[in-house]
């Protein structure tokens, strides 16, 4: 555990000396993710300082907010607004939701109102986890139902092709979405068998998607002896913030199909790190968010 | 990515009671980031209360080199080029700032400057001038060190006031940098002085304005004829009693 610890202060001293000198502002890509595990890492460790450079990273996202900015969760808008959304709710920050996050909805509106319709059924998974973390059932319904229509004709047309990796990990939260808020019914339902038996039936199903299948639809768990790799576990601890808020962390961490990396991979991590690909989808702050998600889903862990 | 580090590069004769006010303020709104900034503070005073004062106050900050205190009086009247480059060439890292003695950075303004560098690729003049002539900011000029090495710095044939500023800018722009302007208001607050307060210990007959005036001439003159570097010997001053740790006084030169 020390190990663990030594890695966690590590990574935080690299990211206060340098995040502040990155250019991308994203969730999963930037400074917002950055400074979720700031506050996070400073809540834990119970030292201020580093929700100080956090505060001072807030300050830089805040004002590079604008329409300038893509419409996806990785990099752009939605993205920010659910991290925003996320600290606020966990008590990092005290922001005033009229103010920031109406700004964001609007933003958000004003640049789905922009694009073709062809392009907006791409940018919808990114929005509907935007309006599904804000609980705003109306935007998230009028959006997974046409984002669904066309995944049932897809999957109509050619049952056999299985959906990307990708895809099918947001794929699946966005179908808990529809079936837990009941927003449409049969496209989600036949959608849902449909995936139930790719990822029971196939060999070479994602582990990443077979685990996440299990967290969000336990009575229908599918055991199957997999593991993950280390991108594995940085894009479970993404998924956990962008989707799905209600869901435990516990949940995500409790039965993970592989060990924690070893005190030999971290220290490589360490040493190679890129200190212009900061993010959370890059190794040294992705493992350090998964790490501290692992330790404190588990109160044994630390 | 290298992170360029920066050095606040201070003059102060004889205004105690301004930067009194300033330099806390600045060391404390800086201190976040303070492995990658040094403030740099030239003592041409003719008293002893700066130096008491930061040897007694900035004790901590001294140790660790986060703050650099030197004292000389070799300076005996007021000469604005001769002490911003003496300033100027006792720092040690990549980007110098000069900082007026009445000037605040704003918080965190040492990784504003910072920001404006990495994000016009390094080749730029920063001026974090306000836009009112009388509001103190005018010489809040940013620059990598190696192009203020290379035409000179700030030129010592001038009269003792007037367009050090400008023609340093314009030099820096032939050379080929950028000119980049930020007035954002955080960031390049001063107190305000009269003319005839900042012309006080200049050993001049002339008055600002007669000086602002023959200086523009000169610069205007070595610009035209393509002399863009200043200074042919070893500008500012160099023989010092310098104060960067806690230790006592050394006489260097």
């Amino acid at each position: 555990m020390n190990e663990l610890n030594d890695y966690l202060r590590k990574t935080a001293l690299i990211l206060i000396r340098n995040a502040s000198f990155i250019e991308p502002v994203g969730l999963i890509d930037g400074k917002t993710g950055i400074a979720i595990f700031l506050y996070t890492y400073a809540r834990y460790a119970n030292k201020q300082i580093y929700s100080e450079y956090a505060d001072e990273l807030m300050d830089e996202i805040l004002q590079s907010i604008s329409s300038g900015l893509p419409l996806n969760t990785n990099s752009g808008i939605p993205g920010i607004g659910i991290g925003l959304d996320y600290l606020a709710r966990n008590q990092f920050i005290e922001i005033d939701p009229k103010e920031t996050l109406q700004d964001i909805d609007s933003l958000i509106r004003k640049q789905e109102a922009c694009l073709p319709k062809a392009s907006l059924e791409s940018i919808y998974p990114n929005s509907i986890a935007y309006w599904n973390n804000r609980r705003n059932q109306e935007e998230t319904r009028s959006r997974t139902s046409v984002l669904f229509s066309r995944l049932t004709t897809i999957y109509r047309a050619n049952p056999s092709v299985p959906l990307a990796k990708e895809s099918l990990v947001h794929i699946l939260f966005m179908l808990k979405t529809c079936l837990d808020q009941q927003i449409i019914s049969d496209n989600a339902l036949l959608l849902h068998k449909n995936i139930f038996s790719t990822l029971r039936l196939h060999d070479n199903t994602p582990a990443l998607a077979l685990h996440i299948w299990n967290i969000l639809f336990p009575e229908k768990k599918i055991e199957k002896n997999d593991t993950f790799s280390l991108n594995d576990l940085i894009a479970l601890a993404h998924l956990q913030f962008i989707y799905n808020p209600d869901i435990p962390a516990r949940s995500y961490y409790e039965h993970i199909p592989s060990s924690i990396p070893e005190r030999n991979v971290l220290l490589n991590i360490l040493h190679c790190a890129n200190l212009q690909n900061l993010g959370l989808k890059y190794n040294l702050t992705g493992t350090a968010w998964f790490l501290l998600n692992y330790i404190q889903s588990i109160p044994s862990r630390s | 990515m290298k992170i360029p580090t920066l050095s606040f590069c201070i003059t102060c004769m004889n205004r105690f009671y301004q930067i009194e006010k300033t330099l806390k303020q600045n060391l404390d709104d800086n201190r976040m980031f303070k492995h990658l900034i040094e403030f740099i503070l030239v003592d041409f005073s003719f008293d002893d209360e700066l130096e008491c004062w930061i040897k007694s106050t900035f004790r901590n900050y001294l140790k660790c080199g986060y703050l650099k205190y030197f004292r000389t009086n070799e300076l005996k009247q007021w000469h604005a080029s001769i002490a911003k480059n003496t300033s100027h060439f006792h720092a040690s890292n990549d980007i110098l700032v000069n900082l007026d003695c009445d000037n605040y950075t704003g918080r965190n303004g040492g990784k504003f400057i910072i920001q404006q560098f990495l994000k016009h690729k390094n080749d730029i003049v920063l001026h974090q001038f306000g836009g009112d002539p009388a509001d103190g900011s005018f010489g809040r000029i940013s620059v990598k060190r190696r192009f203020f090495e290379l035409i000179g710095g700030y030129d010592e044939s001038f009269e003792p006031m007037g367009y050090q500023d400008g023609d340093l800018i314009e030099r820096l722009q032939q050379i080929g940098l950028q000119y980049v302007l930020k007035s954002n208001e955080p960031y390049n607050q001063a107190i305000r002085n009269t003319k005839t307060e900042s012309i006080l210990h200049v050993g001049s007959s002339r008055n600002w304005n007669e000086m602002d005036q023959i200086n523009r001439q000169t610069s205007k003159k070595n610009i035209q004829n393509g002399i863009l570097r200043a200074n042919c010997s070893t500008p500012g001053i160099r023989i010092n009693r310098s104060y960067t740790m806690n230790k006592t006084a050394t006489n260097h030169e």
